[in-house]
């Protein structure tokens, strides 16, 4: 290499490799490059960051007791947020997760966010009860009635099979038991109950709306189906009637509601309102006297039909 | 409160220290799944430590036993970072950069597994063993020597050797590759010191040679196929008699490897509020360190702390990458441990500080010739820091103090590399202490806060409590015998915690209580063993493998007056006594007059018999081929009772039943490594301080 000019500019290369080519970035960068090259980096990743999450599990028995008592204890709701957060990160096809979050953020009191999870989780699943029973819930806490009719609505038409199947089939909510048999027919008696509550807050809802002629729909699909309601629906369709004015219709509803449960005054105070609208006094008279003995007698329970006693909770 | 691994490490220490403390090496434990060798866990602890009397001593002087043993935790741990710090001095040969890794080490996360983890137990005298190997390379004097034996000879007794091996092997081969010729410096110099203190040599080769006897007993003794581990042997849950019990199932290995610790370490980068046990965590200056240095030269020995690292990753990550199999195949010892993510904790961690403090150390050997230079040079450490500040901002929920050691860090490097520290070694330590414990401080105080307490007034969650208990041997004070109904219903839940299908896999315990545990319905059996003495007068002789499991478990319901005794040949003895014999099992109370317990300590019992004819006596303990019977001072036949527990024939009359495990020479070696211990312990002080004492003062 004669020219004086190009042996310049190699001098400079060299000069510039013999500089930059020892340095820490530059074997780094080198490593980098070797485990790329040799290794399946992304599946060892993927492989590595599932296991890791199982790591990250909470305690779900101890998270499950926030099912019916929304006063356990919240450190494991800390603890089973941060690990839906993490299987969102690492996996964001988990729709089961998004619903588990939202589980948890609803019972931290960060309700907004519990929605926002909720309906992403339909988004990704739109056939799950769940998930839109869940939402429904919220939504009847926070008086949002029509929303959670809608939701009810949906709920109401998913497929009891489809349910359990996806929720045996999904890591998220199953992978820690090793009895499948056993579970299947825990989250059968499960979901059964939940279709049942579903039923229920729709009449509510509706009720509350005042479509009384929706409300008396599923009312009636849930008595035709035989699912065991301790005479609600019977209640509430005597109470809708009632509230409709139409007091002889209400009569056989409200009767049949106080034989299967004798206890509940609230059916027997409407059944001696609607009788003395009808104008039978006495047996009306006899009706509310009875109502107000149940209601403040001494050691006498409360109504199971009324409003205040049905508590849905998510699950 | 103490978690996962580290728990059961306390209760074998408490279970060491407190016989220990009654002059009894413990080799049985009598209350895990009705009795076991504890030899496993003894050698696990590494009880033959000198140190671990600390806990004693401690105790002695009036501290509590979980206070003691925290105080030995903290005490060898800051010994071990001691360690690391002279290791670094050696190493970097300054001792500014040799405080930065003692710093980075200790407030690492290798702190927070002295409470769930046991590799503290090996990692410490690891450090204690590369610190006197290089000083024994440099200074080839007695004291190294014996502070190399000394560590050697923990590292061979406590947990599995096979770590500490393979890091070794590994060590050796990058060192030989870098450093080629300083190893032959090595062995002429070791020649040389071989030459001059033939006797000392022999006697520690011989000592070293000692120290492998209990692994190797304990080797021997699980291969002879009686004590069975169903919780890590996954070939033993399909196969009743696996070859090689001690051996780990590859599954159990491969589960879980380096990867997974980093990237379960990595979920909580983004927030460490929620700080946890066993995530992996350097000090924020650290990454500070890797950034900043990274326009320093590679030298040649980055390159080693580098490659000696990046093997044992690829070691320590069983489930992606080949290498561990290969070992397996070829390597018989590998088959043996599991737990290969521990690699990251005993080696790539420190390895990755030493990698950091040669960095730094080569980054603040720079000076810059120019003012352009400098200029260059602190616009570039702008652009780290501020980059890395931006970085933690956009991915992660991050705590003051990671902001306030960017800042600060950004400061002392401009400092620096003005010539402000120059002459001012304190200030700079100072500095350097600040930067490095700042956000430790503040990520272990939401460790602590997220650590699990024992509720108030809950019971101990640990094994050994109350007043002793389990060092003593209690009769039952009544003889009757309530015979368990298992009215299981039909259509009942099959998986009722009470029956034998949801026995749990237990870690550790006879091959015999196994079988029981997973063939005799859990009430029956717990039933049956609280008579921790029984006497009978009916036997059986049986083969083990022809086991009616129907009439044995009635017969044990229902304490039934029937021994069922294992035997290969059917021996004459009569089968029963002539005569009306009880319907039940005689059982031994503390009110008996025919027997009572004379003499008790973990690994002997003696019994004072009185019976008025001949009786078969079933110690309802499990029976073990160590152990031993002797009547009235004459060895007589041991059986295996009821299937898993011991018996013997008594004839009538007075008599001395007793029962000891193991061979006298098995207690004796014991209490001679105990010893042999403590004699190098003491003997490496006194070398040091005697080696110290000669050297110049140095002004």
């Amino acid at each position: 290499m004669n020219n004086p000019i190009l042996q310049s500019q190699s001098n400079r290369i060299k000069k510039a490799v013999r500089f930059i080519g020892p340095k820490a970035i530059v074997f780094y960068l080198i490593v980098y490059a070797c485990a790329q090259l040799l290794f399946d980096c992304k599946t060892i990743f993927d492989r590595g960051r599932r296991k890791a999450l199982n790591r990250l599990l909470p305690d779900i028995a101890q998270l499950a007791k926030f099912e019916e008592n929304k006063n356990a204890d919240k450190k494991i709701l800390e603890e089973a947020k941060f690990y839906y957060q993490k299987v969102i990160e690492y996996i964001p096809q988990t729709t089961a997760a998004y619903g588990m979050l939202g589980f948890c953020y609803y019972h931290l009191g960060e309700v907004n966010k519990a929605i926002e999870l909720y309906q992403k989780a339909i988004e990704l699943k739109p056939d799950f009860f769940t998930f839109h029973y869940n939402l429904a819930v919220i939504y009847y806490e926070r008086n949002e009635f029509k929303k959670s009719a809608a939701l009810l609505k949906k709920a109401l038409l998913t497929d009891l099979k489809d349910n359990i199947n996806f929720v045996t089939s999904s890591k998220i909510y199953f992978f820690f038991w090793e009895d499948k048999d056993k579970i299947v027919l825990q989250f059968n008696r499960r979901f059964k109950k939940h279709y049942l509550d579903a039923y229920k807050l729709i009449v509510l809802d509706y009720y509350h709306l005042r479509d009384f002629p929706q409300a008396i729909l599923p009312a009636k699909k849930a008595m035709a189906s035989g699912l065991s309601d301790e005479g609600f629906f019977l209640y509430w369709m005597g109470k809708i009637f009632y509230e409709l004015g139409q007091y002889r219709q209400a009569m056989p509803f409200l009767k049949e509601a106080a034989l299967v449960d004798p206890q509940n005054a609230s059916a027997l105070r409407l059944l001696g309102l609607c009788l003395k609208f009808l104008d039978e006094n006495e047996e009306g008279e006899a009706a509310l006297q009875r109502a107000e003995y149940l209601s403040s007698g001494p050691g006498q329970k409360a109504t199971t039909s009324s409003e205040a006693d049905f508590k849905p909770f998510l699950f | 409160m103490l978690e996962s691994d580290a728990k059961s490490y306390y209760d074998h220490f408490k279970y060491y220290i407190e016989n220990i403390s009654r002059g009894i090496y413990p080799l049985w434990e009598p209350t895990r799944q009705s009795g076991l060798p504890i030899e496993f866990f003894m050698q696990r602890i590494g009880s033959y430590n000198p140190l671990a009397f600390v806990i004693l001593i401690l105790n002695k002087m009036g501290l509590s036993y979980p206070v003691s043993y925290f105080w030995f935790l903290s005490l060898y741990y800051f010994m071990g970072m001691i360690g690391f710090y002279l290791l670094a001095k050696q190493i970097f040969k300054d001792a500014r950069i040799a405080f930065a890794a003692f710093l980075l080490l200790m407030f690492s996360s290798m702190g927070t597994r002295l409470f769930d983890s046991y590799i503290n137990l090996v990692f410490i005298p690891m450090i204690w063993f590369f610190y006197f190997l290089l000083a024994f390379y440099e200074d080839p004097k007695k004291h190294n020597f014996l502070g190399l034996v000394f560590s050697t000879m923990l590292l061979i007794v406590t947990y599995i050797p096979f770590y500490f091996f393979t890091i070794f092997v590994f060590f050796l081969l990058c060192f030989t590759i870098f450093y080629f010729s300083a190893l032959k410096i090595f062995l002429k110099n070791l020649l040389k010191f071989i030459k001059r203190n033939k006797l000392l040599v022999l006697l520690c080769s011989l000592t070293l040679v000692l120290c492998m006897v209990p692994g190797i007993l304990l080797f021997q003794d699980a291969k002879g196929g009686e004590i069975v581990f169903p919780y890590r042997n996954y070939d033993y849950k399909h196969t009743p008699s696996p070859p090689d019990n001690l051996s780990v199932d590859v599954q159990n290995v491969t589960r879980w490897g380096v990867v997974e610790d980093l990237l379960y370490s990595i979920s909580y980068y983004t927030d460490m509020r929620k700080f946890r046990f066993a995530v992996f965590y350097v000090p924020i200056f650290a990454y500070l360190i890797l950034f900043s240095a990274l326009f320093t030269n590679m030298n040649k020995k980055l390159l080693f702390f580098f490659s000696l690292g990046f093997i044992m990753f690829l070691l320590g990550t069983p489930a992606n990458i080949p290498v561990y199999y290969f070992l397996r195949k070829y390597v018989f010892y590998f088959k043996y441990f599991r737990n290969m993510h521990f690699f990251l904790w005993l080696i790539i961690l420190p390895l990755m500080i030493l990698f950091l403090c040669e960095q730094l150390r080569l980054f603040l050997k720079f000076q810059p010739k120019t003012k352009a230079e400098r200029r260059l040079l602190i616009f570039f450490l702008i652009m780290v820091h501020g980059g890395f500040a931006v970085f933690l901002l956009m991915h992660q929920d991050a705590l003051l103090s990671s902001f306030l050691v960017i800042a600060g860090s950004l400061a002392f490097f401009i400092f620096y590399f003005q010539g402000k520290f120059k002459g001012k070694a304190h200030l700079f330590l100072m500095i350097f202490l600040l930067l490095i414990t700042a956000q430790p401080l503040e990520v272990y105080s939401y460790f602590n806060k997220n650590a699990r307490r024992i509720p108030e007034g809950a019971e101990s969650p640990y094994r050994y409590k109350g007043r002793l208990p389990y060092l003593e041997f209690h009769l039952p004070s009544t003889s009757e015998h309530q015979i368990v109904a298992l009215d299981k219903k039909e259509g009942e839940d099959p998986s009722d915690e009470n029956t034998k299908e949801n026995a749990p896999n237990m870690y550790m315990g006879t091959v015999w209580h196994d079988f029981l545990v997973k063939n005799i319905d859990a009430p029956i059996l717990s039933n049956y063993r609280k008579n921790k003495l029984l006497v009978y007068d009916k036997v059986e002789y049986i083969h083990d493998g022809d086991l009616d499991l129907n009439k044995f478990s009635k017969a044990l319901q229902e304490l039934q007056n029937l021994a069922f005794v294992s035997s290969f040949v059917f021996p004459d003895t009569p089968l029963h006594f002539p005569g009306k014999i009880p319907k039940q099992a005689q059982i031994i109370t503390s009110h008996s007059r025919e027997a009572r317990v004379s003499d008790y300590n973990v690994n002997e019992i003696t019994l004072k018999t009185n019976f008025h004819s001949k009786k078969f006596l079933v110690y309802n303990d499990n029976f073990h081929r160590g152990w031993t019977a002797f009547i009235d001072g004459k060895k007589v036949n041991l059986w295996k009772a009821n299937f898993a527990f011991k018996g013997l024939w008594i004839p009538e009359g007075e008599h001395v039943v007793t029962f000891r495990f193991r061979e006298f020479w098995r207690h004796a070696l014991n209490y001679l490594l105990m010893a042999v211990f403590m004699i190098v312990f003491f003997s490496v002080l006194w070398t040091s301080a005697v080696y110290r004492a000669k050297q110049p003062e140095v002004i």
